[in-house]
């Protein structure tokens, strides 16, 4: 440990950290482009430079390592010469085409003119044309009058996903980033590029002109898309729509967390945007002889808990059934542990999840759902569903997700769950083998409710709603809840609070701290 | 005669900022040009201007 001054405030630093590393653990902001926390310092932006107390000249916070008894400046009179005239030569050769350009309202550069720069245009030669829109990759473009050169890009795919397919080109005035040869960016990651790009010079044509940065609403949750928990930000515009208070999303961005995802997310969770929106089911609806109606949720779970009734108490769990899926949140598996115990324990438990797909070697785990680990914590065997176990002995089925019309054929589908007498499927999602249920019960999707996902580490993460739900969509959890109540079953749940706490007395798996 | 201010700025903001020596090589050079030997430089912009009149 030693001890070094920034802007007359006396701050510890560790051996071999940076300026900069002391600096923003302390809230102080030194403007920079091309510096990273995520990778070695480059020190091509000029953006960083301090003042050190002896020394000759400025030096880069980036890549100056820290001394005992260092004494830092960040303001000083001389500081803020040097960033105005830094500043001046990279918007000597930037365009002024912020107005079309998809990074205006959180652009580094714009914001460090806006406080760093305002000086007049000295330069009065004309700006150099270069090539505008070069597609670097599946849904990457480059423009390169906006590029600064801070070669983030080039870093991230040499140091994060290590395909280096990005280089800088030429030198001089006619320096620029590109491709090797026909080597297009091709990888999981791509789409953290644009991300991590301080201008607009890499732009994901997911994004692309679809509207202005200043205009949208961001909400923290998890991506459902594996089983690590990514950390995320779900970027939407509140569309106001009588039929639904609904809402588009334009984007899916990381939310850094060190300890899951660190800086980045992947291309599955962050183009599988349409996942939140798209084909949702939105109303609680009863199929009967061909004929598709409208009910209230409170008839829905009257209806459901007579049929569960009517088993009778003795071997009622031996004729009702449970299709759940690893979406399902800790607290509602709990509570379906905890309020079908009979059909827990005799087996009639059944899990239909996506089929498990290769892992990478970065974030990507094999499984393809966000909670696997929280149900086998919870004690749940990952059985996928026999079908013929299933036509044989359930007359109640509640299948939870659309997992069971993936992974089957609809046909299989049918067959079995035509000889089941009453079927009701909870799904967020619509899908073509719907009409074989009795009851579709609208299910809300992991930024429409709270609860916590176990992630493969296993590690808990707690969630909160980002947005309230579409339509008539309920959270699992507060109607498994209700159905608790419903069928005479004793405790009574209100809240998460109490279903958490009664989930750590059982299970010290769940006693940790939640993250 | 605004064209060496403009010089002499642009070779100041330069001058120990840059990431590779050549700028300072590229920058030292001019400044000392500039400041040094402005009056040479002033005395021929000045002759440019009355040739051009005359």
């Amino acid at each position: 440990m030693m001890k070094i001054r920034i802007d007359d405030r006396l701050l510890e630093a560790t051996e071999g950290s940076t300026i900069m590393d002391v600096a923003q653990a302390a809230g102080i902001d030194v403007p920079h482009f091309c510096y990273h926390p995520a990778f070695e310092p480059e020190g091509s932006c000029r953006m960083c430079l301090v003042e050190i107390e002896g020394a000759l000249k400025l030096e880069l916070a980036c890549s100056t390592r820290v001394k005992d008894g260092m004494n830092v400046l960040t303001s000083s009179p001389k500081v803020m010469k040097a960033r105005k005239e830094v500043l001046e030569f990279l918007l000597a050769e930037h365009p002024l085409d912020c107005p079309i350009c998809d990074k205006a309202g959180e652009c580094r550069l714009q914001d460090c003119y806006e406080r760093y720069g305002r000086f007049d245009a000295h330069f009065r030669e004309p700006k150099e044309k270069r090539d505008k829109m070069v597609s670097i990759g599946k849904k990457l473009l480059l423009d390169r009058e906006r590029c600064i050169l801070c070669t983030r890009c080039v870093r991230f795919l040499r140091e994060v996903t290590g395909t280096g397919e990005l280089g800088v080109f030429e030198r001089g005035a006619r320096t620029e980033i590109g491709h090797y040869e026909d080597r297009r960016i091709d990888n999981a990651y791509s789409g953290n590029l644009a991300e991590i790009c301080p201008v607009g010079a890499i732009t994901d044509t997911d994004f692309r002109f679809k509207t202005r940065v200043w205009l949208l609403e961001r909400g923290a949750s998890i991506c459902p898309h594996c089983g690590r928990g990514c950390n995320i930000d779900i970027e939407f515009r509140p569309e106001p729509d009588h039929q639904d208070p609904g809402r588009k999303i334009f984007r899916v961005r990381a939310r850094e967390n060190a300890a899951v995802n660190g800086h980045w997310i992947c291309d599955i969770g962050r183009y599988g945007h349409p996942y939140w929106t798209e084909n949702r089911s939105r109303f609680v609806l009863m199929n009967k002889v061909a004929k598709t109606t409208r009910l209230s949720w409170d008839r829905a779970l009257i209806i459901l808990s007579e049929k569960i009734k009517g088993l009778g108490l003795r071997g009622k769990g031996g004729r009702l059934g449970l299709i759940l899926n690893s979406f399902l949140t800790n607290e509602e598996l709990y509570l379906i542990k905890r309020t079908f115990k009979e059909a827990v324990d005799l087996g009639n438990v059944w899990f239909a999840d996506p089929k498990p797909q290769e892992a990478d070697r970065l974030l990507l785990t094999a499984e393809r759902s966000p909670n696997l680990r929280g149900a086998l914590e919870l004690g749940f065997e990952s059985r996928p569903p026999d079908l013929e176990e299933i036509a044989k002995r359930i007359e109640v089925l509640l299948v939870f997700g659309s997992g069971l019309q993936e992974a089957f054929r609809n046909g299989e589908v049918r067959k079995a769950l035509d000889l089941v007498p009453a079927k009701f499927l909870f799904a967020a999602h619509t899908g073509p083998g719907d009409d074989v249920y009795d009851f579709l019960l609208p299910a809300a999707l992991i930024a429409e409710k709270a609860g916590s996902l176990t992630n493969t580490l296993g590690l808990i993460q707690e969630f909160q709603p980002v947005w309230r739900p579409p339509g008539e969509v309920r959270p699992e959890w507060e109607v498994l809840a209700d159905l608790a109540r419903e069928i005479g079953y004793g405790e009574a749940w209100t809240d998460l609070t109490s279903i958490r706490e009664a989930m750590a007395r059982e299970y010290p798996f769940f006693r940790k701290g939640h993250e | 005669m605004e064209d060496i201010d403009g010089i002499a700025r642009v070779a100041s903001a330069i001058k120990g900022r840059t990431l590779c020596p050549m700028g300072d090589a590229a920058a030292l050079s001019i400044l000392a040009l500039v400041t040094k030997f402005r009056t040479e430089f002033e005395s021929r912009i000045e002759e440019c201007e009355a040739g051009n009149r005359s």
